[in-house]
């Protein structure tokens, strides 16, 4: 892609356990700075369409609230987001999913700890994918830094900033 | 673009703590303390801004003091005794440059690459700031409140702030955000964020103590 048509892309930033869609090939949906935090981009290319989820948790617990954003939690928003796709039209053999993030950002801490959220995160993600009968098509997952993930709608790519660099997965 | 409905959220969030109330004074008082201590720390002068003391979405807490994809140096601590939370301190690039120079005893510049010595020297910077904060705080309510080791990274904003934002999502949407910016008249680009978050938000020990 050519800078004068990056330039015309519109960032939408997909903040902390939201999940958001678009179909405008003007934009990207983008969620900046994961860190044990996971984003699902799933991509509908005969709908030109995407959605793009910030996972913060993996489960919820027995003491969840019924107004709890149950979105943060990859149980829900994994679930959520393909069936959300496919009453927008999408069909299920053509979903692309990508998956990034799922950092250990305190170093220090023992990769069985509880603490290790973004190993336990990345593992239900993968469980949600799976049961959807999808698989994934790419991913930029674990380790101990944080990414940026990019999903184009004007056609699907999906970019990851980590550590100074930008590759497409 | 469209958003996924989120449960509204919005009636809890924005509480905003008035700065003249004592809440805000208290948390003021300790403000102008780190202020004094990270004008040491920097061999510039610091200007702390009246803490914001709010109840937010959590949605927004990877944007606390900027945007999610900036590079910071970040220390984060937790806090414990009569009380427990968690503090974020929050330096931008240059911000942390200018720390390390003056707790290395180089000359200002000195510092480019953000390596294993400079780190520890600003986690120590963590240690002092922090200190200064929570005596200020503990001194006033009456109370005992210890800290942790600084855990240091270099990393987005956002994948910091990614650390206190989980355990705030086990408890719910929303946070009580006590945050303090510090700027430098003379150096636009420098700043520091301070983020606490007390871990039962206004039903904490020492904001029911302060208020």
């Amino acid at each position: 892609m050519t800078a004068s048509v990056q330039a015309r892309v519109a960032q939408v930033p997909v903040g902390l356990g939201e999940v958001k869609y678009s179909s405008d090939p003007r934009e990207a949906l983008v969620a900046f700075g994961l860190g044990s935090c996971v984003g699902v981009a799933i991509w509908a290319p005969t709908k030109t369409l995407g959605a793009l989820a910030h996972v913060i948790l993996p489960t919820a617990g027995p003491n969840m609230r019924r107004d709890e954003n149950r979105l943060k939690y990859a149980e829900f928003a994994v679930p959520a987001m393909i069936e959300e796709l496919l009453r927008r039209g999408a069909t299920p053999a053509e979903l692309v999913v990508r998956i990034a993030g799922g950092a250990q950002m305190l170093r220090d801490v023992a990769a069985s700890e509880v603490f290790n959220i973004g190993a336990r995160n990345i593992q239900q993600v993968r469980h949600e994918i799976a049961r959807a009968g999808l698989k994934i098509a790419g991913e930029h997952v674990l380790g101990y830094q944080g990414r940026t993930m990019s999903l184009f709608l004007r056609d699907g790519r999906v970019t990851i900033h980590s550590a100074g660099k930008t590759i497409e997965i | 673009m469209v958003q996924q409905e989120l449960p509204n959220t919005g009636a809890l969030a924005r509480q905003v703590v008035p700065a003249d109330s004592p809440l805000g004074r208290a948390f003021g008082r300790a403000a102008q303390a780190v202020a004094l201590a990270l004008s040491e720390l920097a061999g510039v002068e610091m200007r702390a801004a009246d803490p914001r003391i709010e109840v937010l979405p959590l949605c927004e807490l990877a944007s606390i003091g900027g945007c999610p994809g900036d590079n910071v140096v970040a220390l984060f601590l937790t806090y414990g005794g009569s009380d427990s939370g968690q503090i974020m301190l929050l330096y931008d690039l240059d911000q942390a440059r200018m720390v390390a120079d003056q707790m290395l005893w180089n000359p200002p510049g000195t510092t480019v690459e953000l390596d294993e010595m400079v780190i520890s020297a600003l986690s120590e910077s963590g240690n002092i700031l922090a200190s200064h904060f929570l005596t200020a705080i503990a001194e006033t309510a009456g109370m005992q409140l210890e800290i942790s080791t600084p855990r240091p990274l270099v990393d987005f904003r956002g994948a910091a702030l990614s650390i206190p934002a989980v355990a705030v999502a086990h408890r719910g949407d929303t946070f009580l955000s006590i945050r303090i910016d510090f700027h430098s008249d003379s150096l636009p680009l420098v700043g520091t964020t301070l983020l606490v978050v007390p871990d039962d938000g206004f039903d904490s020990t020492v904001i029911r103590s302060l208020s």
